[in-house]
């Protein structure tokens, strides 16, 4: 259901029915489709913490492509400050950037290895032409890099990715994506690539900037327990859908989609028994996607109910579900709260 | 790994130490391999020849022959390498024909380079048609024949060594624009290359600050040896009698042998100095060429 | 006989110059059918250690000092040829990022096959295809699907190869460098699940290598802790990380910290205190705790003696001036 979201001042991201398709071509003449993103909306409001979950392959890495424009999306809004940011070109569309930032899932790779972190938090300042002298220039990057803890700031400024650890790579992506003040951060697994004892410093500076700045960040990852401690609102995506969204409480406490279920078993560390409940087969390629409800092939429910055709046949939408309102959502025929 | 970043051992200086220390990890790695050190001895010596030995060595080139008795004399206390059919001093021609064929070379080599390295990141970045087409105009400059363009073209605008360089430039750029591309290709998919982007930096400050830097290693790697062939290339349409007859290089200096039957003449010091100079010259840049590619080749480089 | 016992080990890396020293005065002993974990962070020498059981360290890395024996049978000094006997009918390696490993121009049971031939080359091909089907199906791959190629595959299905080839020759101990980083969340539970499986049908014993202390949790029976090439705790998995009716008791600040670290579902919704710092660089000489500069309850003693290995309960010892709550 779309709403008036150019109403709502404080949705700083409106995503409604993104839909990005890869053309592809199998064997010599036939060609056939990606269907990364299939219909795919959700909002984001000021100073939320808005977590895509699901496995590798689901589509919520090009989700977050999408959004930040690094690809164009076959159809599908996505609104943030007034602007469709699927429609924006050129001068537009580089003006709109300066209020989204995204950090990445490699802190080496994201970083020019021949770059010092001074010209890393320096970039966006100079390709958008802020601060209008050098030491105006200099004083953002200070108060960045103190910002994300890399102190004393001064120091670290001149020294080179390959000097620093991850956890201090990522601090400086994070430091670059502060210094422009954004509205919005997507993050994309900015912690899976980090040692255990250095993510919660990353999670906590997150959190901490959201506290103090009112940033809203839109963070993907396959953990769910790190959506747990991190988000407020949680989307399960699978197959290049939502599946469900809703609160984090809602959706970990009482999910409502048998996939959530699957995935919540699977990462509570301590269910008791030794051998866990696991969803049986592999996640099918984007390329055959089930038809009907995409998920019925491995679909507990749909085993338990005796096969229903409607699962077969029709794709189920995203509906509301419990009492929760337009709050928590489900696509499924037969969505009820288990638990 | 990550190294300490804390504590008084940190240099103060990082940035220069690590550029210092890039450059002495290739010098070293291009010493320490055989073919190498090899190529970097040759270069050194045929370098010296070539840049100091005629200010050294006071023979005249041109200088003809008083008599016929002084035709095609074989190597002497006055003429250490002989003389030519014309009483030339073998030697001396030797020394100054070298310059000819590095200063051909080096042209070449600069217009192969430059024409290839921008048209390789252009169409490695962009992808799309615009890499269609350009690919396709290097495939057309790839099939090019360098002789018979050449004969064209010196018939048309006559035999020169800027004739000759350009033409050796216009056939070697396609290697070097698909080597160049293919990198490219990779390092677009970069995280450092999305982010870039994601900043909204303009496509011309992503190919230049980020891409270039990152592949200019490949560049000078595929430069050496663009100049080897590059030598080898002149040195031959000279042979053929294609090269400038004025400016006479080793290449002129075999066809002038082969030409005044010098073989049959027995006169073996006027082929041979020549020859060999080509072929040590051509190798030496190859040798050095190859250990280069083998330092910096950043697939054999491998993960941090 | 204990399928592993390893003493005292040490295992150096050339640096240029001088030695890093990854794995420091390191002791291990795995019980027929056990199932070890060994967990760490980048840096602390686990992968070292586990390369170093089968001898299939780098090049450039030594065998400083200590002993390794495999089922009563001494590794360490041992000529190539002599430790090759060894290597998959003892002792079978599953390398980190195996699953790429396969070669993408052979069928699999072709692969599997070449591995068997390697190591029994008098045994008829029509016994040892029969081997390849019944040791594919062992890991849950249908028949039908032997004659594929590992681009077939998914990343879950490839790595349930590589375990099926580390099988083949009925080695009595297997190791495993995180089998399950780089898969999928369902993906890794499917593999630990068969894990946990072969452990119990084929009396297997395990040694898995890994950061994630939940999947170690799932499969091991014992859990050793490693920091900057040392051995900092040891006990029952049951004893240090907990379980249902176990509180978890980790007697080491550092394995106190990597727990509060895991974000649980169970727990309430918020972040511990986490890590500051790195781990130290080991080509440096290091006194006293090797922890103690990130420490949250390090004292002057800590940074000037190094710590002895305290025994805090049978079988539960930490390497810690404070494991039972005072220095000693």
């Amino acid at each position: 259901m779309k709403k008036d979201v150019t109403a709502d001042a404080t949705v700083v991201l409106d995503v409604v029915n993104l839909v990005v398709h890869f053309p592809v071509r199998r064997g010599w003449r036939r060609r056939t489709v990606v269907r990364a993103v299939d219909d795919v909306s959700f909002q984001i409001h000021r100073g939320e913490i808005v977590a895509l979950v699901g496995e590798s392959g689901c589509g919520k890495s090009t989700i977050a492509m999408a959004v930040m424009r690094l690809l164009v999306p076959t159809s599908g809004n996505i609104v943030s400050g007034g602007q469709d940011l699927a429609l924006l070109r050129g001068r537009k569309l580089r003006a709109a950037r300066r209020r989204l930032q995204m950090i990445f899932q490699d802190p080496f790779g994201s970083l020019d290895s021949r770059q010092r972190v001074y010209d890393a938090v320096a970039e966006p300042l100079i390709i958008h032409r802020i601060g209008s002298s050098k030491s105006e220039r200099d004083e953002m990057v200070i108060n960045a890099l103190d910002l994300a803890h890399l102190r004393p700031p001064e120091r670290l400024a001149e020294m080179f990715p390959h000097e620093l650890s991850g956890g201090q790579r990522q601090r400086v992506a994070i430091a670059a994506a502060m210094v422009m003040q954004p509205d919005l951060v997507v993050a994309d697994e900015p912690v899976s690539m980090l040692d255990v004892s250095a993510r919660v410093g990353i999670l906590r500076l997150m959190m901490d900037l959201r506290d103090r700045l009112g940033i809203s960040y839109l963070f993907i990852t396959h953990d769910l327990a790190t959506a747990w401690v991190v988000a407020d609102r949680i989307a399960v995506v699978y197959l290049g859908r939502i599946v469900e969204i809703g609160a984090v409480t809602t959706v970990v406490g009482a999910p409502s989609h048998p996939y959530t279920r699957a995935l919540l078993d699977v990462t509570d560390d301590d269910s008791g028994e030794q051998s866990l409940r696991v969803l049986k087969g592999e996640t099918p390629s984007a390329l055959q996607i089930p038809s009907g409800c995409r998920f019925h092939p491995r679909c507990p429910r749909y085993l338990e109910l005796g096969g229903p055709d409607v699962c077969r046949t029709m794709d189920p939408s995203l509906d509301a579900v419990g009492e929760g309102g337009d709050d928590h959502r489900c696509a499924c025929h037969f969505a009820k709260v288990s638990t | 790994m990550s190294s300490t970043t804390s504590g008084p051992e940190t240099s103060s200086d990082p940035g220069s130490n690590v550029i210092r220390k890039a450059r002495s990890s290739v010098w070293r790695g291009v010493w320490t391999d055989h073919m190498g050190r090899t190529g970097v001895i040759m270069l050194g010596f045929v370098l010296f020849i070539i840049l100091i030995g005629p200010l050294i060595f006071p023979f005249n080139a041109s200088a003809f022959g008083s008599s016929a008795s002084s035709i095609l004399q074989g190597p002497s206390r006055a003429h250490w390498m002989g003389t030519t059919e014309l009483g030339q001093d073998v030697f001396r021609q030797f020394l100054v024909g070298g310059r000819i064929s590095l200063y051909v070379g080096v042209s070449a080599t600069v217009i192969a380079i430059l024409l290839g390295t921008g048209i390789g990141l252009v169409a490695g970045y962009y992808v799309g048609w615009r890499d269609t087409i350009l690919m396709r105009v290097t495939d057309f400059f790839l099939v090019l024949p360098t002789l018979p363009l050449i004969i064209v073209l010196a018939a048309l605008f006559g035999q020169s060594i800027v004739v000759t360089s350009l033409v050796i430039g216009l056939t070697s750029w396609p290697q070097t624009a698909r080597i160049i591309r293919s990198q490219v290709l990779s390092l677009r998919e970069r995280p450092l290359v999305l982010r870039a982007r994601s900043l909204g930096a303009r496509d011309v400050r992503i190919m230049g600050l980020h891409i270039l830097p990152n592949v200019a290693p490949l560049i000078f790697a595929n430069l050496v040896l663009v100049l080897s062939g590059s030598i080898l290339a002149q040195a031959a349409l000279a042979f053929l009698g294609l090269g400038d007859p004025v400016q006479a290089s080793w290449g002129t200096m075999l066809h002038n042998a082969f030409n005044s039957g010098a073989m049959s003449e027995g006169a073996w010091w006027y082929v041979l100095t020549p020859g060999i100079g080509i072929v040590v010259m051509v190798l030496a840049f190859s040798l050095v060429g190859h250990a280069l590619d083998r330092v910096m080749n950043p697939l054999r480089r491998g993960a941090r | 006989m204990n399928v592993l016992n390893v003493h005292d080990l040490s295992v150096e890396y050339a640096m240029n110059p001088g030695v890093l020293r990854a794995v420091d005065h390191v002791s291990l002993v795995v019980e027929s059918g056990e199932a070890v974990g060994i967990v760490g962070e980048s840096g602390c020498g686990k992968t070292s250690l586990g390369l170093a059981i089968p001898l299939l360290l780098p090049a450039n890395a030594t065998i400083a000092s200590g002993s390794i024996e495999v089922s009563g049978e001494q590794v360490v000094g041992r000529s190539e040829v002599e430790v090759n006997l060894l290597r998959w009918t003892k002792v079978a390696f599953i390398f980190q990022g195996a699953m790429n490993a396969l070669n993408p121009l052979h069928r699999v049971d072709a692969q599997i096959l070449e591995a068997i031939s390697a190591h029994e080359p008098d045994v008829p091909k029509a016994v040892a295809y029969a081997k390849v089907v019944e040791l594919l199906n062992l890991v849950g791959i249908a028949t039908k699907r032997a004659r594929s190629y590992p681009h077939e595959f998914s990343g879950g299905m490839r790595q349930r190869v590589m375990i099926a080839m580390a099988l083949a020759c009925r080695p009595a101990l297997l190791i495993a460098d995180e089998p399950t980083t780089a898969l999928d969340v369902i993906s890794q539970a499917q593999i630990l699940n068969l894990l946990l499986e072969l452990r119990r049908t084929q009396d297997l014993s395990l040694v898995m290598i890994s950061h994630d202390l939940a999947a170690i949790k799932r499969v091991c029976d014992r859990i050793v802790v490693m920091y900057a090439g040392i051995v900092v705790e040891t006990g029952t998995t049951d004893e240090v990380l907990g379980r249902s009716s176990v509180v978890a008791s980790p007697a080491h600040p550092y394995t106190r910290a990597l727990i509060q670290a895991h974000p649980s579902l169970r727990r309430e919704r918020s972040l511990s205190e986490g890590l500051a710092g790195h781990p130290p660089d080991l080509s440096v000489a290091i006194q006293g705790c090797r922890f103690a500069d990130r420490c949250p309850d390090a004292q002057s003693l800590c940074r000037e003696v190094e710590p002895p290995t305290i025994t805090v309960s049978p079988g539960h010892s930490a390497t810690c001036h404070f494991a039972l709550g005072e220095a000693s």
